[in-house]
């Protein structure tokens, strides 16, 4: 900006407001040398879907991992090349720096909460989790392999899942078997396969992510990093008749190899009509108060939505890392055992 | 420097035919040259003449008299532009547009390029993501995001054509006066307000309407939110400052 002899800084203009003088342009144009300054505003949320399709109403930013015959780096999508019979471990190896690379390209952790939204089963899902920045408001929601899963799924699974607890990464999982629950619930509606049905659940979770993540980030503090995940998806009180019967429900759809006993957090998220909330948070008390009175913190939020006839409600139980990883540790070690390399060791 | 044809000159007590009037402003220089050789294509100087206000001059119709010179233009016009320029009336308003126009292209360059780095610094606000990919193929890893190495390439490209023109303004300074440059350093200002205002959606400001109206251009709104194409219509504005009528 231009100049008077008596060295007044001024905007565009002719004469010096302060001293009347001639403004001079003669040294004023370094002062574009300078281009003005940017804060870019990378959102809310950054989701990096692994083994599904971004959630229907994914409103912020997501990125897509996939194997395919030719590698590709866009805003949204990045291709590693095909292994063929490719274990988890080949891709991890391969292309762990180059995808950790381009997440750093695209600010994935500049946004403020991460989500990694995998099929943890998927042989990508090691290398997403690897390769993710290392920053805070973090969490994997996985749908993790079960028992009735193969051993070479459980082994994958097992070690996304170790991988993620490791990085500190909060790890929300749905067991395969309760993913498939779900599906069978929403049989006559729009999920049909697997991977939709689990995208349900990623689309429900974003629309309570502050709440969600908020719960997570308390228990960190608390030493809790594992959740299990249980959702009900469009549920309706015509057919649960009562809220503390959704949570009782929810009792039974533990697995079999976690006791209630060993529940350290209990927190509820809902969304539902105004009139529901007080329904739902009676029967998360009852349901704490019986259950899982032994729960370090328990929590039930509602949001209030428009009358939708229907409720979304997440029940995370907060649990020690190992409770999960039962589920499919025989898997693991059985394909470990005859692969060294699909070892949890072999990450670096 | 311009050259007029002239079909005849009487010097010496001699006439030459198809000869030519050769004026270099910069040196203040009128020579009177005529064809030699087979082909007649080389040109010899045959007389000097004087240059400036108060030189004896006389026109008539196509002839102009100047001391013991006088030559026929092709027409009375051209004998009328030969008798102004050698007078030292017309010239000086050409000079000075000629030698303003050395500064138009460095500085539309500049404003050019500037265009470039704010078209980037619009992408990173509005589509950060994006406009980090669109730079990532030449992203070397040095520096901590390909957003801030563009950035610091950009600087120094950017450096190199505005030392362009503050040098090409510089050699004209001298002899078109410093408010002429001056002038044009104000539109360059105007119009990098008008690229910042697009990174900080302001737009164009009725104060920078003003600040044009008063450089003698026209101040309605460029609405264009395009930097590069913002610019360009910024640019087309310009012309009136290189048609300057005399040195200030």
């Amino acid at each position: 900006m231009p100049r008077c002899a008596n060295g007044h800084l001024q905007s565009l203009g002719f004469k010096c407001k302060v001293c009347g003088q001639p403004l001079s342009y003669r040294e004023a144009t370094s002062a574009l040398l300078d281009l003005p300054s940017v804060q870019p505003n990378f959102g809310k949320t950054a989701s990096f879907y692994v083994g599904m399709p971004p959630a229907p109403s994914e409103g912020g930013y997501s990125i897509v991992a996939s194997a395919g015959d030719a590698p590709k780096e866009t805003k949204g999508e990045f291709v590693v090349p095909k292994v063929q019979g490719g274990t988890w471990h080949d891709f991890y190896s391969k292309s762990t720096d180059e995808l950790s690379r381009w997440l750093g390209i695209v600010a994935f952790g500049e946004s403020t909460y991460k989500f990694l939204f995998a099929d943890a089963a998927d042989p990508l899902s090691v290398l997403a989790v690897s390769a993710l920045p290392q920053s805070g408001q973090t969490a994997m929601v996985a749908m993790t392999a079960d028992a009735e899963s193969t051993p070479i799924e459980q082994n994958a699974s097992y070690v996304a899942v170790s991988a993620a607890l490791r990085r500190g990464f909060q790890v929300l999982a749905v067991p395969r078997y309760l993913a498939k629950q779900i599906l069978v619930e929403d049989e006559a509606g729009e999920s049909s396969s697997l991977s939709g049905s689990f995208a349900r659940v990623v689309d429900g979770l974003l629309g309570l992510r502050d709440e969600l993540m908020d719960l997570l980030e308390r228990d960190r503090h608390i030493g809790v990093g594992f959740h299990l995940l249980l959702p009900v998806l469009s549920g309706s009180l015509q057919v649960y008749g009562k809220g503390a019967n959704v949570f009782a429900v929810q009792g039974y759809q533990l697995p079999k190899s976690v006791e209630l006993g060993e529940v350290k957090t209990v927190h509820t998220l809902v969304a539902c009509e105004k009139d529901l909330r007080t329904e739902f948070e009676e029967g998360f008390s009852q349901f704490r108060n019986k259950a899982v009175k032994a729960a370090l913190s328990a929590e039930c939020r509602v949001k209030e939505r428009p009358d939708h006839g229907s409720f979304d409600l997440f029940t995370l139980v907060g649990l020690d890392e190992t409770s999960i990883l039962r589920e499919s540790e025989d898997g693991y070690k059985a394909v470990a055992k005859r692969a060294p390399a699909l070892k949890v060791e072999s990450l670096t | 420097m311009k050259t007029y044809h002239l079909k005849a000159v009487e010097y010496g007590g001699k006439t030459f035919t198809n000869c030519s009037l050769v004026l270099d402003d910069a040196a203040h220089k009128a020579e009177v040259k005529r064809p030699v050789g087979l082909l007649r294509r080389e040109l010899v100087l045959l007389a000097d003449l004087s240059w400036g206000s108060g030189a004896p001059l006389q026109v008539n119709g196509a002839a102009v008299r100047s001391g013991q010179v006088t030559f026929t233009a092709d027409d009375g016009a051209t004998a009328l532009e030969i008798y102004k320029a050698l007078q030292g009336q017309v010239p000086a308003p050409v000079r000075v547009a000629d030698k303003l126009g050395a500064i138009r292209e460095p500085m539309y360059n500049f404003l050019r390029k500037r265009a470039e780095g704010i078209e980037f610094l619009v992408e990173l606000r509005t589509n950060p993501r994006q406009a980090l990919v669109d730079v990532s193929p030449s992203y070397s890893g040095v520096y901590e995001n390909p957003a801030l190495e563009y950035l610091m390439k950009f600087s120094s490209t950017l450096a190199e054509v505005h030392a362009k023109m503050t040098y090409a303004a510089a050699e004209v300074q001298e002899s078109v006066g410093t408010a002429a440059v001056d002038r044009i350093f104000a539109f360059v200002c105007a119009v990098g307000v008008f690229q910042d205002g697009l990174v900080a959606e302001t737009g164009f400001t009725d104060e920078l309407g003003v600040f044009m109206e008063e450089l003698g251009l026209e101040g309605t709104a460029v609405a264009e939110p395009d930097a590069k194409k913002g610019t360009e219509a910024m640019l087309r504005r310009s012309d009136p400052l290189f048609a300057v009528a005399s040195p200030a």
